[in-house]
């Protein structure tokens, strides 16, 4: 009796002993390495384009430690190199020089390519990435936006100095007479199911103001910039925090039907010419980032363009208490019109682009979330892809996540 | 009874102790394919695919095409998809053509183990 | 242990000296799970009435979640009654209140029960917590059986009064039953217990100027990053159901075996979006023990345990968001994670003149969690040894000291984390270093605690008082103190 007691007690404990053992779930902690090919296309729109040189640099996700593969070998018009890496999820980045054919000129480009969270391991195929160049687009494009507007010593929210800065971002001397800066009618954190969808051939708009002049009045020379502020004062009198606008290009002015709420005119800035506004104060622009601007060479006049180019949608809002079909009105500005757009949004509430992908496959943010309060005194700003000619030419690929740097410091803060 | 409880209780034991590996499968295979207006004939592509996970925002990039193809390992989910590049192509009197294009679509769900969606080339 | 037993008012206050100081008698923690069981599970009836002060503070936060330091008070009433020999009512009310200090990246109330899946932010701070909590219960003995039922109610209130201000509500309602018989020298039970669970959790902003970002935390320093920031008001919904078997012997000689299994479910739910559930944390709790005693005035047990607990995060993916609608397209089981704990205890001491149990135990426990893509994980392993002795003494006839003095030391014996560095957020990478730092430590923990009962000559009343110190060091170079302050009346 007495043993077969002792015996049970051994055998449980000794059970627990080999569980215990089994429990500990160690990982092998050895990891192999892989040998991995990172092959480059050479743009197919290019004449006869090599790579001059190329640095493919691999970086663990999880430990940071870098590889570089120098290397590359032509083979069938596309260039690879090895690295050994030991297994793992790697972000690859490539630059290089190519070198290609164009009316019998050799021309030099820089080149990028990026991919991340590549899983490595023994059954990966070799990674291929695409050179693709770009041509920037010749003409005005949007080269900064100042949304957020700026805090007060006090902590307080200071609105009234937004600004635009647009840019030729080509080898002539271009006029700005006419050029329309325009507001998105939708955001780019809520969604609806529109009814007409129009976005393929055109931008929904609620706010369009035109740069005065008969055609030939504004000159602005290659690479020059003008500056259309919301309020063309020196804000630093009532913020230190803010700047001087008192020398912008151009102001926004609205005549308020609202007595509290009158906006300021500078006599020295020359007003735009407001065709379409949807407030009864006066316009500012979303400082959270929710809408998305742009900029476009409208083909008739404000009389007829406000005539014929307004339409109605409608959308279904769905809540709790039921299903509501909404109605609304916007001005439809053709894409073939606009010469340039950016979305605006925040990560925490993007849910979809208000311009067709041809304009801007991208979007563009200062702030995380949509009431983020880090984004105040920061501003959107185009990148420079080279300079050239002493001139810096815009990035310009048509997508505001690779063309922008987020959450920049404003070019007109001293 | 002692012995069925012994048992009973060490199977338990050695049960829980055993490494829980299943993983459920969270991805998806996905084909990603293009589809050209029928007035053009694709016959070599270029370009990035670039899908943007609506749920997780992480971005992930192919350019490996398959003719018009591109497959990808993706976690199961909806996702905005574009695609830009360039197209060479024969017009419908022959002559071939280099051009740039873009695909895009702001939702499209791959949520079965093996999921697929056409998105239309748009010449730029 | 059916048998009917004696009904005694406290007339000598020997209820105080049953009801404090069984801790070393795994039959105790046996009989207060099941509510038919916990019918006999002491010879007198007891109330007490105490008021108490508990005041922790940590060098740092040894767990960012739970702050660094509390202040808490809490009156409670709690009373065990012997109706008639074979009848037993109990109940307990107790109303508590206090702070937590320095919380940080933890808006949700009742983190220990819905971690990974909780509502957080990097700026965090100081909370005020209030809870209420009642219960009732209710045993008798039906011919052979012995049939108990039970009620539990907590309703607690957590908030904070500058930005970010969390304010968490929490109600919370279990059921518990079970049932009892003897078989020949056992006596064997069963018990049900059912749960229902709500927290309504929102954290809101006075300042004019914006919000701190309020983070979806799905576990392993993830977070849902759709919704960031625009679900700052939630609700959680759960439900649990459990059940235990024991087999105790009827003379406290003899084989025992307890087994426990718990299942719960907790959806958490975006109330700004249309009540969308964002997350389901699925947890399993099992616990077994079985062992030998002999509990006949000179004392001794051997036991082998394990603890065992399985959470399950299941992440709801979410469609096309047009018109406010949510809808879900797919769930994906991106998280997981156990902890088991095994080991080996034992007891030996005396109940007769001066009543002494030396506890010794030593076990060994393996944590393992992973978040499947992208691929995060971390896995540790402790091995450990705890002590402990109970000490009671009469002086006279109406004086009675109960001192507890036990000692742990836990010994890491591995802990991995693997995390994608470079895709993530400084704050969130200092958030997991840091909790990696006292996860994979080595802990020496102590803890004293005396309890002098007072008995009041010629009637049933008593008074107490109890002083309590707990301190706490680790390989990290952070330690903990706690002090506890009580005193009552007892009747």
């Amino acid at each position: 009796m007495m043993k077969r007691k002792h015996l049970f007690n051994a055998m449980t404990i000794l059970s627990v002993v080999i569980c215990m053992l089994l429990g500990a779930c160690s990982d092998n902690d050895t990891t192999p390495s892989v040998t991995y090919s990172i092959k480059l296309e050479m743009p197919i729109n290019l004449d006869s384009p090599t790579l001059k040189d190329g640095a493919a640099t691999l970086t663990n996700v999880q430990t940071g430690k870098k590889y570089t593969a120098n290397t590359f070998n032509l083979s069938q018009s596309n260039y690879t190199a090895s690295v050994t890496v030991p297994e793992g999820n790697y972000n690859i980045s490539v630059t290089g020089n190519i070198e290609y054919q164009l009316n019998g000129t050799t021309v030099n480009n820089e080149v990028k390519a990026s991919s991340d969270g590549v899983a490595i391991n023994a059954t990966s195929i070799a990674k291929t990435m695409s050179l693709a160049t770009y041509s920037a687009q010749q003409g005005f494009v949007i080269e900064e936006i100042f949304f957020t507007g700026t805090l007060t010593p006090e902590g307080k929210q200071y609105a009234g100095d937004q600004y635009f800065k647009i840019t030729n971002n080509s080898d002539n001397t271009l006029y700005a007479d006419g050029i329309a800066i325009l507001e998105s009618s939708f955001m780019t954190v809520s969604k609806y199911d529109y009814t007409p969808d129009l976005m393929s051939q055109a931008m929904t708009v609620d706010a369009i103001y035109c740069i005065p002049g008969s055609g030939k009045e504004h000159a602005v020379e290659a690479g020059k910039s003008i500056i259309i502020a919301l309020n063309a004062q020196n804000h630093k009198e009532a913020n230190t925090n803010s700047m001087d606008l008192s020398k912008a290009d151009f102001e926004f002015y609205d005549e308020s039907s609202n007595p509290k709420y009158l906006d300021t005119d500078n006599p020295n800035v020359p007003n735009l010419d407001k065709w379409y506004c949807y407030t009864a104060s006066y316009f500012t622009l979303h400082n959270r980032g929710f809408k998305s601007y742009a900029i476009a060479k409208p083909e008739v006049d404000k009389a007829t363009f406000l005539a014929k180019y307004q339409y109605t949608y409608s959308y279904i809002m769905s809540l709790a208490a039921g299903n509501y079909t909404m109605t609304g009105k916007g001005y439809e500005m053709p894409n073939a019109w606009i010469l340039d757009a950016v979305n605006l949004s925040v990560s925490a509430g993007y849910v979809w682009n208000v311009t067709s992908a041809t304009l801007d496959s991208g979007w563009t943010h200062c702030g995380t979330t949509t009431s983020d309060a880090t984004r105040y005194g920061k501003s959107v700003r185009r990148k420079i892809a080279e300079v050239k000619n002493g001139r810096n030419v815009l990035k310009d690929t048509n997508n505001s996540t690779d063309d922008f740097d987020a959450e920049a410091t404003p070019s007109l803060m001293k | 009874m002692k012995k069925i409880t012994r048992t009973i209780f060490i199977l338990l034991l050695l049960g829980l102790a055993a490494c829980n590996n299943d993983g459920e499968e969270i991805f998806t295979s996905a084909t990603i394919g293009l589809e050209a207006a029928d007035s053009i004939t694709v016959q070599k592509i270029q370009g990035t695919v670039k899908v943007v996970n609506i749920n997780t925002r992480q971005t992930t990039t192919n350019s490996q095409f398959d003719n018009l193809s591109s497959s990808m390992k993706l976690l199961r989910g909806a996702y905005q998809i574009t695609i830009t590049g360039y197209v060479v192509y024969l017009d419908n009197k022959s002559i071939q053509h280099t051009h740039a294009f873009i695909a895009y679509t702001d939702y499209c769900e791959l949520k079965d183990i093996k999921s697929q969606t056409k998105l239309k080339i748009v010449l730029i | 242990m059916l048998a009917p037993h004696a009904i005694a008012a406290n007339a000598d206050s020997t209820a105080v000296a049953e009801h404090y100081t069984k801790g070393w008698d795994p039959l105790y923690i046996i009989r207060l799970n099941n509510t038919a069981l916990y019918r006999n599970a002491f010879n007198q009836s007891l109330s007490q009435i105490k008021l108490d002060i508990n005041y922790n503070k940590q060098k740092e936060a040894f767990i960012l979640q739970k702050g660094d330091g509390s202040f808490l008070t809490e009156l409670s009433v709690d009373s065990y009654l012997l109706l008639s020999k074979n009848t037993t009512v109990w109940g307990n009310a107790s109303y508590r209140e206090g702070r937590i200090q320095h919380v940080k990246w933890n808006s949700t109330a009742d983190y220990d029960l819905l971690y990974p899946y909780i509502m957080a932010d990097s700026v965090g701070g100081n909370l005020k917590t209030e809870r209420y909590q009642f219960s009732g219960g209710y045993a008798t003995l039906v011919g052979r059986f012995s049939i108990g039922g039970e009620i539990k109610f907590r309703a607690e209130h957590e908030y904070r009064n500058i930005d970010p201000r969390p304010r968490n509500i929490v109600s919370d309602l279990t059921i518990r039953t079970g049932i009892a018989t003897e078989i020949k020298a056992h006596t064997i039970a069963l018990g049900l217990e059912g749960e229902i669970y709500k927290q309504t959790n929102s954290v809101t902003f006075y300042s004019e100027t914006g919000e701190i970002t309020e983070y979806q935390m799905t576990g392993l320093g993830t977070y849902y990053k759709r919704f960031v920031g625009n679900a700052s008001a939630l609700y959680y919904a759960g439900t649990s159901i459990g059940a235990n078997i024991s087999w105790i012997p009827i003379r406290q000689k003899g084989f025992f075996l307890t087994g426990t299994v718990n299942n719960k479910s907790y959806e958490r739910k975006a109330a700004s979006l249309n009540s969308l559930p964002l997350t389901t944390l699925r947890i399993t709790n099992i616990a077994a023990e079985t062992g030998w005693l002999h509990h006949n005035g000179n004392d001794w047990n051997v036991n082998i345990g394990l603890k065992y607990e399985k959470r399950n995060g299941e992440e709801h993916i979410v469609g096309n968001s047009s018109s406010s609608i949510y809808p879900i397209i797919l769930n994906l089981n991106m998280y997981d994670s156990h902890i088991t704990n095994y080991y080996v205890r034992g007891t030996i001491g005396s109940s007769k003149n001066t009543n002494w149990h030396i506890s010794p135990k030593i076990g060994f426990i393996d944590y393992k969690a992973t978040y499947l893509y992208p691929v995060r994980s971390l896995s540790l392993s402790k091995i450990y040894g705890d002590i402990e002795l109970q000490l009671l003494h009469r002086f006279g006839n109406d004086i009675w000291l109960n001192w507890n003095v036990s000692g742990s030391y836990y010994a890491n014996t591995s802990a991995k984390m693997t995390m994608p560095y470079i895709d993530m957020d400084g704050s969130f990478i200092n958030m997991m270093d840091y909790s990696f730092k006292y996860y994979k430590a080595n802990y020496t923990l102590w803890r004293t605690k005396i309890r002098g009962d007072y008995h009041i000559r010629e009637s049933q009343m008593g008074l107490f008082a109890e002083l309590g110190i707990k301190g706490a060091i680790c390989t990290a170079h952070n330690n903990s103190t706690t002090i506890e302050l009580a005193a009552g009346i007892t009747f």
